[in-house]
């Protein structure tokens, strides 16, 4: 481009050496420009680089069909390769992902992402298995990366070691567990007394003495069962509650909850109505013991949350075409709109629960929610401020999913 | 006779209120507060039903059961293990001998444990 070309005559031939002198010089121009924005775009890409090597989580980028285009240094340091190793190959070769509980892989969220559109999330306790075959729990989430256009044209990858806030978790909840131990037997202790005082089998127990004694013993009672549901918290937690199904007939289930709720139902004069499924249930493969406790939840919120004097619930069970369908139905006080997204949250109570009922622990729906979907089946509801609530169980025609554990729910009587 | 029943537990206050409504039934009551003393009473007294706590120190409740199903002599001896665990463990413990049953102490009222001894000790 340096090339002139040097202009004698002014004819046609002369002109064109005119134009080709000036074209060499804006090429000149551009070209100059085009080193000076490469550099910039350098210095950009290399920022752009560095902050992303920075980055506290790992961060992976790969196109539409899988293979790596960005692989950070959080990344490398997880998952046990580098980044020679991973570009241009698929993530599933270097990015394997297993169910802490089964040891089997883990569905594939990033594949969802991409095929869906939309962002997704491993499920709780997923674990990496590095390069070394060690295997580290995370917490990842994979988007879908869009063009202007708005197709899909890969996706991004984070997630973030957890092993440290699984060891705080672990600790919490064995911290509550012991507490729990610790406390229940000055507690059984003091029930007992209060039982044998009441008894005035040591003195008599006149009027008011008995009547506070009384309310002594069900306050004592109260935090047993908030010791409990505590426990049962933390079992559930830390994923070591055994799952035991034999086969049982669902109907008979539900009347034993009925039944053990009786005097709540008398005190509160509430209508249970039981709509029975119209053919028999051949028995089905429950968890007794789990079973009756989220039914029991649901059952004796229904009641507890129905307004003075308008107390009536009403139990259906039904079979589907693919499960069995258990509903529990009140015309209480309902959920607030605002609040519902917050229902089944350890510890939440809503507004107009904690004014109709001071007792109460949050803990139930939780604990139900827990209890059925980790036997794989579903937990729902529907609401009305002042008109109901209707909560929904469905468990699948197999019935609930065996799990191995070590412990079984605390505060189930015979 | 009346019959008698050997409580092991390192509570002191489990064993005086047990004691006191056990007594008020007819029963006749021994205690231990630990594995090893328990032991002791139950070759050397005798007795017609343990109550037995499984967090002892000392020796704890299944190896004071395990010794006891490995003595002939007193291997026949009814026991009810009454402890605040409710695991896995404590319920094979139970399972795996004859003779033994699993009370979970904060769950049942004293009237609940009266029925539960009546009923292990038999006419």
């Amino acid at each position: 481009m340096d090339y002139k070309v040097k202009i004698k005559s002014k004819d046609e031939i002369g002109q064109l050496a005119i134009a080709f002198n000036r074209m060499t010089e804006s090429l000149k121009k551009q070209n100059k420009n085009i080193i000076k924005k490469t550099k910039e775009l350098e210095e950009a890409k290399s920022k752009d680089e560095a902050v992303l090597a920075s980055i506290g989580d790992a961060v992976i980028a790969c196109d539409k069909k899988g293979k790596v285009m960005i692989f950070n240094n959080m990344a490398e340091e997880i998952s046990g390769f580098s980044i020679k190793e991973v570009i241009n190959g698929h993530y599933s070769k270097y990015l394997k992902f297993v169910i802490e509980e089964t040891g089997k892989p883990s569905p594939d969220f990033i594949a969802k992402a991409i095929k869906s559109g939309k962002k997704t999330k491993t499920a709780d306790h997923t674990l990496i298995i590095r390069k070394n075959g060690q295997k580290i729990p995370v917490e990842d989430s994979a988007s879908p990366i869009q063009n202007k256009k708005g197709n899909i044209i890969g996706c991004v990858i984070v997630f973030r070691d957890v092993t440290q806030r699984r060891k705080i978790d672990k600790m919490k909840t064995e911290f509550v567990s012991l507490a729990s131990h610790q406390l229940k037997t000055p507690l059984t202790v003091i029930s007992w007394l209060v039982e044998m005082l009441n008894k005035g089998k040591v003195g008599k127990i006149a009027g008011k003495q008995k009547e506070y004694l009384t309310d002594v013993y069900h306050s004592t009672q109260r935090m047993i069962k908030l010791v409990n549901d505590l426990l049962n918290v933390s079992r559930l937690e830390t994923g070591i509650l055994r799952i035991q199904p034999e086969l049982t007939q669902f109907e008979k289930i539900i009347q034993n909850v009925i039944k053990s709720r009786k005097a709540l139902i008398n005190k509160k004069q509430c209508k249970v109505i039981f709509k029975k499924p119209k053919k028999k249930l051949a028995p089905i493969l429950l968890d007794k013991s789990l079973i009756k406790q989220a039914v029991n939840n649901l059952l004796t919120n229904a009641i507890r949350y129905s307004g003075p004097g308008k107390c009536q619930v009403t139990i259906k069970l039904e079979k589907r075409a693919k499960d069995y369908l258990l509903t529990i139905a009140d015309k209480g006080i309902g959920i607030p709109k605002d609040e519902e997204q917050y229902v089944f949250e350890k510890f939440f109570r809503a507004d107009n629960a904690q004014k109709l009922e001071a007792e109460g622990t949050g803990l139930g729906l939780y604990i139900s929610k827990m209890i059925i979907e980790s036997s794989g089946g579903k937990i729902w509801f529907q609401s009305k401020e002042n008109k109901g609530t209707t909560f929904s169980i469905s468990i699948p025609l197999s019935g609930m999913k065996e799990k191995k554990g070590e412990e079984v729910l605390v505060g189930e009587k015979k | 006779m009346a019959k008698k029943i050997l409580i092991i537990d390192d509570e002191l206050l489990v064993q005086k209120v047990l004691t006191d409504k056990l007594q008020e039934q007819g029963f006749e009551i021994i205690s231990a507060l630990d594995g090893e003393e328990g032991l002791k009473m139950i070759e050397n007294k005798k007795p017609d039903l343990i109550l037995l706590d499984i967090i002892m120190p000392k020796l704890d409740g299944t190896s004071v059961l395990k010794k006891l199903k490995e003595n002939p002599e007193t291997n026949r001896i009814p026991v009810l293990i009454f402890t605040n665990l409710s695991d896995k463990e404590t319920l094979a413990i139970s399972l795996k001998f004859g003779g033994v049953e699993y009370l979970t102490k904060a769950d049942h009222t004293l009237d609940d444990i009266v029925e539960k001894v009546k009923e292990k000790l038999g006419p």
